[in-house]
């Protein structure tokens, strides 16, 4: 059988960074996240956690919950362990540390970037914060300074190819 | 770039819209459905040339609304959130 191993790229380090003139991109540590559906205050009360914010809402880093839906929001900094998730009171949570990687993505050029992966205007609030960018799906939030992209895990190398590709950081 | 207005994000760009169909062509139901009505709503669309009304899907909520939209101008109002039960705004 062939080695085909070369044709797929390996991910980029835990540590890998992009640095450009004023922006700085890195992949953080595992960050745990649910993703809940159903009736999300619910949730939110039973957690003393503050509203789920939408587009660039601002955040603080330890416990935020990011509105995508209706009817659906991701926690981060909240852990589920797989026994308990599921469908209770009303509220369905699904484990998705393992899924989703974080990015930061800082520095005064981190808007120029969000302008090249979008055409959504910033300027105009949105209730969810999922979007298209640079053509898959994300959520993208601000914290302290920095914004932070949630985004399918595989879909990690192709962001950093992407990011590479703009010239805007190596 | 077109832009599209969700009913629950708000203003967003075309490429996140899924287009979805005519508003109105429900499913046929019951088992006297005859092949004439089976082929009406499984392939003959509207095409209007002006005002249209369209079901859309924003992709990144996956909220399915009503829009109505001018082919002619490309003008597009703001989308319409659909009730369960009737399959319009």
């Amino acid at each position: 059988m062939p080695d085909r191993s070369g044709f797929w790229p390996a991910p980029p380090a835990p540590d890998a960074r992009l640095e450009g003139e004023g922006l700085s991109v890195r992949q953080l540590p595992p960050v745990p996240q649910v993703m809940v559906s159903g009736a999300t205050d619910r949730f939110l009360a039973a957690r003393d956690l503050g509203p789920a914010v939408g587009l660039l809402g601002q955040v603080t880093p330890g416990r935020y919950a990011l509105r995508l839906a209706r009817h659906r929001m991701l926690v981060a900094g909240v852990r589920q362990d797989h026994q308990t998730a599921g469908w209770q009171d009303g509220v369905a949570t699904t484990p998705m540390t393992g899924a989703l990687a974080v990015l930061e993505i800082a520095g005064p050029n981190g808007m120029a970037l969000f302008a090249r992966a979008s055409a959504i205007d910033p300027r105009l609030s949105s209730a969810s914060a999922a979007l298209d960018f640079a053509g898959v799906h994300a959520a993208l939030c601000r914290v302290e300074g920095a914004l932070r992209l949630h985004v399918d895990r595989g879909l990690v190398p192709y962001l950093f190819d992407w990011i590479a590709a703009t010239g805007m950081a190596r | 770039m077109q832009i599209f207005s969700c009913p629950f994000c708000g203003p967003r760009p075309e490429y996140e819209f899924h287009f979805g169909g005519d508003l109105g062509n429900h499913r046929p139901e019951g088992p006297e459905v005859s092949a004439e009505v089976w082929a009406q709503y499984l392939h003959f669309r509207n095409n209007p040339k002006g005002a249209s009304e369209e079901i859309w899907l924003h992709m990144t909520c996956g909220e399915i609304f009503a829009l109505q939209r001018d082919t002619l101008t490309m003008e597009a109002a703001p989308g319409q959130a659909l009730t369960a039960a009737e399959g319009r705004p």
